[in-house]
């Protein structure tokens, strides 16, 4: 694992900012009020090392989507930049497989339709080949090829995720966005992606982002792993720093509320309070008021991004910090 | 609630035939429509007259009552009209122009309404602010007023004697033209949901270009609501000629239209030959009940809610 | 012999569709005991919802229940007028539905709503339920209750609403709740909120549940039985750490080797291979076979019955992990 960390960067995420407007209602409009702005991204910074998968973990309204939509080129930042390197000089390319294993695919297309359209539109092969590969594609991802000649409502929710994965390699890329690629399915199915994922990794030399609100599934794609808060990157760590020593209070929390299978520990342990909504954002630390250790400064100013044992995180006074 | 798997029932080789003889009212209008069109497109050709033409009709025997009536005949089972022609071969003729009037003005309608829609969803914007109130402000113009208005319009520049085929297509027009609203509306709400889903975001990301991504995979996905209103449309269409051609705005009634059939038949309901004004409005009724019993039946069965997880 | 609340026998659910009826639910058989929480696990599909609405006869058309016999404190449900069902559900069975958002009407105050629900089930007069509600509406953990009494759901966060409904499925003070995935729409950390809640109003209130969930996780927390649903049938069902740490049947072992837990450091999961069949897609004899590396001719021949296998019922002819215990 250290040796893939230190090979070269291929995603580098510098100081990305993103704003949204709240819709201006009419009542605005008459009293020329300016709604309040939405911070939805607030300076993330990261890179990926090729080869590797970073797993992007928070809860829902943290702008873990938004950042993977930008990343994706779906949507541009107020600031900040996106770059995809790579050292041999060939154009990156990059794919991405969503959620949904419903809306991801066109319902009115066959499955050969739909995964060779990423092969016509980078004009990788031609006539007869293009067959050949679709075909190939669906046996690397557990398909058959008699399934070319479907259509997406003759498949399972499991199987139409396996069908975004071979569509997302038809492109040959060498970055994969997964975004939240198993929530919409059951464990059984879940781990039969996941182990699909990790294989074509192995073999394609693939570099992952993994977005994913579910720490336990993170822990076993990751080898980095950035929590989210509110917009803000709190946590960068490797994966067994961070779940051996969270440094951040809101990752140390996290952690403690996620119901693990341990029977007899059946304590659950919540976080207190609510997230604080983006249109009025605390000054100093996003998490002071959930935070049980916090301090005066906390609230004044906000922690910069600083390291900590193995992690770099967002707070004056981290947990790993005390332990060593 | 715990949806059945996908896939659960096989899908049979044309899931809407199947699911149309299920309903035994839909599968019936089915077949009064079809069996109608049909007719009138495949039994004209094969008559050895056209009632219509010089010399077409017997016109001593003009005022045949129907068949089971005193001094019907069997040659004219439905009777004859005041010109003697057989009232059969009238409708199917006259159903013909209207069927024909009221396909190509849902055409018309379709495709000016469909563009306009996905521009205006894809597109987004100004351009979407000028499409949509251009329809708000035609929506405020009944389509009856509104045909009426291009068929005066037209009748300024073609002065009172236009041919016969210069009058079938200002009422094409004006019909088609008072249609591409709700088409462009209802892709146009299409479009924004479409334009949302994943597969689009995964189309760009491929690289796939604005105009391939609205064309090649939304475009199909929007098409289903539109079937609909199409088939509605056409019902309405053939109404809406027959009001022209009645109030004498449409067709000259030298062209057999169910509109200049009852036109020509009411003036003669006071007098007693009933049947030249009752079987005209009947087919017309009946033909456009089938088609609005097929439209709701192809509403339902197309609701992409009840389809897409199904 | 522990006090049960609730017998089910041989619950069955059919499913009308335009070429036949399939079973959707396959002669379930199962006990609730006065004052426990009953888990139900199972992946979608696995009829575990269905299990909860049949109870209280929520069925829409085209699925029917088609046998069993459901008694509540022995008193038969199956069979009830839906009038005397409708006094049932709510006043002795509560109901938490997985949307928080859906489950409580927009347009009316919660307070009202809590109020009316409270006086419809006890009789009590207006003020008196209004008090009643005040009181529930701070039980659940929300602040200033009068206030919030005269706001509408879309004031209220997920969380909040979620609250609020257990607060309305609890407010009749019923013998057995029916939570459906309460917490499944719900982030982590107001997952462990809600979780909390209802476990201190299950002790203060000796209400028994039957807790919904396709999370092996939410199960280990709060269940003091669980039952495992696979493709509409009850496939082992006993007390939760048994069923668990010493599963009987192969799904229920495949389900928790397939269940990452980040606790450890596996680099990879064991996943159960293809996918549970569709609705009345199940083979015949055990429906789990064509994925179970134990099976053999006889899981084809037969059906497995539930039967007693140590501390737990498993429903399977060569059930796990008996090779040393007998």
């Amino acid at each position: 694992m250290n040796s893939l960390m230190q090979s070269p960067d291929l995603l580098v995420v510098d100081d990305v900012r993103k704003t949204f407007q709240s819709s201006q209602s009419w009542l605005h409009r008459l009293t020329g009020q300016v709604p309040p702005r939405a911070m939805a991204l607030d300076g993330v910074s990261f890179h990926i090392p090729r080869g590797t998968t970073f797993g992007l973990v928070g809860e829902s309204g943290c702008g873990k989507s938004t950042l993977a939509r930008i990343i994706a080129g779906l949507m541009q930042p107020d600031s900040g930049s996106v770059s995809l390197l790579q050292a041999d000089g060939r154009r990156p390319r990059m794919q991405m497989i969503f959620q949904d294993p419903f809306s991801s695919l066109n319902s009115r297309w066959r499955i050969d339709r739909i995964i060779a359209e990423p092969i016509h539109a980078h004009r990788l092969r031609s006539g007869k080949a293009v067959r050949q590969r679709v075909d190939e594609l669906l046996e690397h991802v557990g398909l058959s090829p008699a399934d070319a000649t479907k259509y997406p409502h003759e498949f399972s929710g499991g199987q139409r995720q396996r069908i975004s994965i071979a569509r997302a390699l038809a492109g040959e890329p060498t970055f994969l966005i997964c975004d939240e690629p198993t929530s919409a399915l059951d464990v059984s199915v879940q781990a039969q992606i996941l182990n699909l994922l990790k294989d074509l990794q192995a073999e394609f030399d693939l570099t992952y982002l993994f977005i994913t609100h579910n720490l336990s599934v993170v822990r076993v794609m990751a080898h980095q792993i950035g929590v989210m808060y509110l917009g803000q990157l709190i946590e960068v760590a490797e994966q067994n720093a961070l779940f051996d020593q969270p440094a951040h209070p809101y990752a140390e929390m996290l952690l403690k509320a996620v119901p693990d299978l341990d029977v007899e520990a059946r304590d659950l342990h919540p976080i207190p309070g609510e997230v604080p909504s983006l249109l009025a954002l605390p000054t100093g630390c996003r998490f002071q008021n959930r935070c049980p250790w916090m301090q005066a400064r906390c609230a004044e100013t906000q922690p910069p991004m600083s390291r900590a044992g193995n992690s770099s995180v967002r707070c004056f006074i981290p947990r790993n910090a005390l332990a060593s | 609630m715990a949806s059945p798997t996908t896939g659960a029932f096989r899908q049979p080789r044309f899931p809407l035939l199947a699911q149309l003889l299920r309903s035994p009212g839909s599968a019936a209008a089915a077949v009064v429509a079809i069996g109608l069109i049909a007719a009138a497109f495949l039994v004209p050709p094969l008559m050895a007259q056209d009632p219509f033409a010089p010399g077409g009709a017997a016109i001593w025997e003009a005022f045949t009552p129907p068949v089971w009536m005193d001094g019907g005949s069997s040659t004219y089972l439905l009777g004859t009209d005041n010109q003697g022609r057989d009232m059969v071969a009238s409708m199917l003729f006259g159903l013909r122009t209207s069927l024909v009037v009221g396909f190509l003005a849902v055409g018309i309608g379709l495709v000016l309404g469909v563009t306009l829609g996905l521009v205006a969803g894809f597109v987004g914007g100004v351009v979407d602010a000028v499409i949509m109130r251009l329809a708000d402000i035609q929506l405020a113009y009944p389509a009856l007023l509104l045909a009426m208005i291009i068929s005066g319009a037209a009748g300024t520049v073609t002065g009172p004697q236009r041919s016969v085929s210069a009058a079938i297509t200002i009422v094409v027009v004006s019909i088609g033209v008072s249609f591409w609203v709700q088409y462009a509306r209802t892709v146009r709400s299409s479009v924004l949901v479409e334009r949302d889903q994943d597969y689009v975001a995964a189309a760009r990301i491929t690289g796939r270009s604005s105009v391939a991504i609205m064309f090649t995979h939304i475009l199909p996905n929007v098409m289903g609501p539109v079937l609909v209103i199409a088939t509605i449309n056409l019902a309405i269409a053939i109404i809406t000629e027959a009001t022209l051609s009645f109030l004498g705005i449409g067709i000259p009634l030298t062209q057999p239209s169910l509109g200049t059939i009852i036109r020509n038949g009411n003036s003669y309901l006071q007098s007693g030959e009933w049947w030249i004004v009752v079987w005209p409005c009947l087919l017309l009724i009946v033909f456009v009940i089938a088609i609005n019993v097929l439209g709701d039946w192809m509403r339902d069965a197309l609701n992409p809610r009840l389809k897409r997880r199904g | 012999m522990m006090d049960a609340l609730l017998e089910v026998r041989d619950l069955t659910v059919t499913l009308r569709s335009g070429s036949g009826e399939v079973t959707a639910l396959d002669q379930l058989s199962f006990n609730v005991n006065r004052g426990e929480v009953l888990g139900l696990v199972g992946e979608s599909g696995a009829g575990k919802s269905l299990t909860g609405a049949a109870i209280v006869d929520l069925l829409v058309p085209p699925l029917k229940r088609t046998g069993g016999r459901i008694s509540l404190g022995g008193e038969r449900l199956d069979g009830l007028s839906e009038e005397a069902l409708a006094s049932i559900r709510g006043k002795r069975v509560g109901y938490i539905f997985q949307d928080p958002l859906t489950s409580l009407n927009p347009v009316l105050t919660v307070g009202y709503q809590l109020a009316e629900t409270i006086a419809i089930h006890t009789g009590m007069d207006r003020a008196a339920a209004r008090q009643r509600a005040l009181e529930w509406i701070s039980r659940v953990g929300i602040s200033d209750p009068e206030r919030r009494y005269a706001q509408y759901p879309h004031h209220f966060s997920g969380g909040m609403r979620q609250r609020l409904v257990i607060a309305l499925a609890l407010c009749g003070e019923p013998d057995l709740v029916i939570a459906d995935e309460p917490t499944t729409a719900l982030d982590v950390s107001v997952q462990a909120h809600i979780l909390t809640l209802l476990k201190r109003l299950h002790e203060e209130t000796g209400t028994a549940i039957i807790l919904i969930t396709h999370d092996l996780g939410v199960i280990a927390k709060m269940a003091d039985r669980t039952g495992v649903l696979y493709a509409g049938r009850l496939v082992e069902i006993g007390p939760t750490s048994q069923v668990l740490l010493a599963p009987r049947h192969p799904y229920t072992q495949g389900l928790m080797r397939a269940t990452p837990d980040h606790r450890s450091t596996t680099a990879r999961l064991s996943p159960i291979r293809g996918s549970m069949p569709g609705l009345g897609r199940a083979p015949s004899g055990c429906p789990f076979r064509t994925r179970c590396d134990h099976a053999e001719a006889d899981c084809a021949a037969t059906r497995p019955e539930l039967v007693l296998h140590g501390l737990s019922d498993a429903a399977c002819h060569h059930p796990l992990g008996l090779g040393v215990a007998t």
